[in-house]
């Protein structure tokens, strides 16, 4: 038992303020995070649902193999494994073939209790699970492969055809427009007899690869647009195709044929009715699909897709160019947001309950969570790691639950708020900045009297301010033809002894008493000089080179020479000194370039000289 | 004192029973009636009802809300009028351990007369729940300084824990006259 004793009211109103509009500004309240919960999933892999039909709704995420921060089960490989959630407690976990694509619950009948089905889709399969347990595999169809195509590939196969005819037939295809397999485009890409020949001669034999991929999933309801009503599965596949089966999953109702691949669905209304899929191409485009027909209204995107949403007739579609655009579901833009970052994730932010708002919720690469209501950011956090995936619902029987799966493996639950601030606190147009009178310093009398002074002389001040500046800019040209011309400066321009200019860059390296000079020269003219001096001065009693002077037998335009020189310091107790690098012409004495490099100090530990001299010296 | 309540005044109180869905109120306001008026079967609250019955010579005017998440705000238009707060705390759910405290703040920043809050740490015979310290703990009691508060754990099925409690806030609400 824990009690206080009767509690002290002091300046109560004051405080309560404050927690009161804290309260409302904090939006995610953190339920729960599992650092080790050893999933990765992308958005499309996780679903709430009420498996058992008891309103009790459960977490279902399919994690991938694929991220290798994440360990293997009992053996030590990572799975493919569909996870529930029950809490914070794992109440199943089965393993999935193939790596997941997507993960659906939808209603397939009207039967009481209404239990989820959970559809996984992987592969070319979809896996339908009922109470946890998987019951009907869907097949996607497999391709249809154009007769052309299939005609050419067995002549390539019995030697009708030698490579040069399959490619050119290949290619006349392919500029009729007709879909071909990828091993024909794979062909197509190349160049070399020699590699058409290979790749011919390697898969003549074995048929065309006719397995479809699924690429997205999502649910279209039946005959209700509402919450519990029954379900088609919607399947966006790698053939460019998109098909609506039928609640039981077992066949397809309609089947539309695109021309880029879907990688984003959303619906929008009942099949029976009046529904709309809307997609989003992997190359940009948004296609809309209505009743029987694919709509002419084509949205062309500025750039990929990285996620779409459905808010009520708004769809919002996030680019790789860290954009959020909004479109009416009609096709008409309405505004876009531009972002700071890439867009990793997006999520709808659908708040039940007490009242209904929706948001977008974006994960930027930043790792900053936001919270957008049309234009305007809500709401900012950061998050402990780069969310991979994050689904909102409802978790258990509580509403406005959003889960987040972590790079890092781990899984994270966050809920808001009750009271969450997320409606546009509709003060549009001037930020409140503008309403702050500028701190402009008081007028003093002096300051009263240079004005006064500068506006009489105006046209005096400007003058005598132009002259000047001329004569800045004449002091600077003629320090900067001398440097040209003299050669004293690492660069050097066009003139009649080279015939061309040159750039020098010169470095040390080592600790001593040995150093290197690096040299870097470049002949930035458009003719090639040749015999090139480059003499190094340096005091001999400090330092020793091989060669104090040598000759560069010739720079081509444009590529950089790259040189090495030892340098000994003869004279560890000398201290450092400069070198100079000359470089000149054969028929002049004045250098083209000069470059002078400052020799660093010999490091006593490693120079050869004794410490204990060194002491002494000292 | 005991000897102006025994007399037959029995002082009236109200108090609201709040907590989110299926953490127990209704169990709890169940088994603090007389034996003979118990409903076998507690189905869920929807909105809110009234249970008067007597106990520790107080007379207990006791409304169960609905914990449910559409229902909430509705706690928020009975604190004007009432003597106590029974807040139930599912300790045995983690994950809504957050939500339940929001609601915890939201009602302390509402709640401006100070009146005393008993709360129970329910389910606590369900394995891996939290005990009545660290429910106290998560939900932050430590920060309450302006009224008085106990938190005890309870096992409403088995009816423990929950006289415990009772007899607190009885003894809290007749200090009070
Ligand atoms: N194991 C266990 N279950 C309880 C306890 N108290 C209530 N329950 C169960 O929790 C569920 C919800 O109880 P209920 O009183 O309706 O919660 P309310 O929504 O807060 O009114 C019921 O199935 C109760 O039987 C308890 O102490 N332990
Ligand atoms: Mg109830």
């Amino acid at each position: 038992m824990i009690a206080n004793k009767n509690g002290t009211p002091t300046n109560k109103n004051h405080s309560l303020e404050e927690t009161g509009s804290e309260l409302r500004e904090k939006i995610w309240l953190d339920a729960w995070y599992d650092p080790l919960a050893n999933i990765t999933a992308s958005s499309s892999c996780m679903t709430f649902c009420d498996v058992n039909g008891d309103g009790d709704h459960k977490f279902v995420v399919a994690s991938s193999s694929a991220n290798p921060l994440i360990n293997g089960g009992s053996t030590g490989l990572p799975i493919n494994k569909m996870r529930v959630y029950k809490g914070t407690q794992v109440v199943n976990e089965s393993v999935i073939l193939e790596e997941p694509v997507a993960v659906c619950s939808y209603y397939s009948d009207l039967k009481m209790p209404r239990k989820s089905i959970i559809a996984v889709g992987c592969g070319s399969f979809v896996f339908l699970y009922r109470n946890l347990q998987p019951f009907f595999k869907f097949t996607i169809p497999p391709i249809v492969i154009d007769p052309d195509e299939l005609a050419i590939w067995a002549k390539l196969g019995s030697g009708k055809y030698d490579e040069k005819t399959g490619y050119d037939e290949l290619f006349k295809l392919r500029d009729l427009n007709k879909q071909l397999s990828i091993r024909s485009y794979e062909l197509l890409s190349l160049t070399e007899r020699e590699e058409i020949k290979n790749l011919i001669n390697q898969r003549k034999n074995t048929p065309l690869n006719t397995q479809n991929i699924l690429t997205c999933m999502t649910v279209l309801k039946k005959d209700k647009d509402e919450v519990d009503a029954i379900g088609c599965l919607v399947l966006g596949t790698e053939s460019k195709a998109v098909m609506i089966l039928d609640p039981s999953g077992s066949s397809v109702l309609k089947k539309f044929q695109l021309q880029n691949v879907p990688v984003f669905m959303v619906t929008h209304g009942a099949y029976d009715n009046d529904y709309r899929v809307i997609i989003a191409c992997r190359n940009g485009s948004i296609y809309t699909l209505k009743g029987d027909d694919i709509s002419g209204v084509v949205i062309e995107l500025d750039s990929q897709p990285c996620g779409m949403l459905r808010i009520e007739k708004s769809i919002v579609v996030g680019t790789m160019n860290c954009v959020l655009h909004y479109y009416h579901t009609r096709g008409k833009k309405q505004y876009s947001v531009y972002l700071p970052s890439n867009i990793k994730n997006m999520e709808l932010l659908d708040m039940k309950a007490q009242r209904n708002v929706k948001c977008v919720i974006a994960f930027l690469e930043n790792n900053e969570l936001r919270i957008y209501n049309g234009k305007t950011l809500i709401h900012t956090i950061a998050t402990v790691d780069q969310v991979v995936g994050m689904c909102f619902g409802i978790y258990g029987t509580e509403p406005n639950v959003l889960a987040l799966s972590y790079r890092n493996g781990g899984v994270e639950f966050k809920m808001v708020s009750r009271v969450a601030k997320l409606e546009n606190t509709g003060k549009g147009g001037p930020p409140p900045e503008q309403e702050i009178p500028l701190k402009l310093p008081t007028r003093t009398k002096i300051y009263m009297e240079q004005t006064e002074r500068e506006k009489e002389h105006a046209t005096d001040m400007h003058r005598v301010f132009q002259k000047e500046l001329c004569k800045l800019r004449l002091t600077t040209a003629r320090a900067y033809v001398k440097i040209l011309t003299d050669g004293q400066g690492p660069v050097s321009q066009s003139n009649h002894m080279t015939g061309g200019s040159i750039r020098l860059n010169a470095t040390v390296s080592g600790l001593g008493p040995l150093f290197k000079i690096r040299m870097t020269i470049t002949n930035t003219g458009q003719k090639a000089i040749t015999r090139i001096p480059v003499v190094f001065i340096y005091n001999q009693q400090i330092y020793l080179m091989k060669q104090s002077i040598i000759e560069i037998p010739a720079l081509i335009p444009q590529v950089q020479y790259k040189m090495g020189y030892d340098v000994l310091q003869i004279d560890e107790t000398a201290g450092s000194d400069s070198i100079r690098i000359l470089l000149c012409t054969p028929q002049s004495a004045i250098p083209v370039i000069t470059a002078v490099v400052n020799m660093p100090l010999t490091d006593a530990l490693v120079g050869s000289v004794p410490q204990t001299a060194m002491g002494q010296q000292r | 004192m005991g000897s102006v309540l025994s007399s037959g005044k029995k002082k009236k109180v109200k108090i609201v029973c709040c907590g989110l869905d299926n953490s127990g109120k209704t169990t709890i306001i169940n088994s603090l009636k007389a034996k003979k008026a118990q409903v076998a079967d507690v189905t869920p609250t929807v909105g809110f009802s009234v249970e008067e019955f007597e106990k520790e010579n107080l007379l207990f005017s006791v409304f169960d809300m609905s914990g449910q998440g559409k229902f909430r705000n509705l706690w928020e238009s009975f604190y004007d009028d009432i003597n106590a707060v029974v807040f139930v705390i599912d300790a045995a759910d983690r994950v809504r351990m957050t939500v339940a405290k929001n609601e915890l703040d939201l009602l302390l920043e509402k709640e401006k007369k100070n009146i005393p809050i008993l709360f129970f740490a329910n389910k606590q015979d369900i394995q891996g729940s939290l005990s009545a310290q660290e429910c106290s703990d998560v939900m932050g009691l430590g920060e309450i300084k302006d009224r008085s508060f106990n938190i005890v754990g309870t096992n409403a099925l088995k009816n423990t824990g929950i006289d415990v409690g009772v007899k607190w806030l009885s003894g809290e609400l007749n200090k009070k006259q």
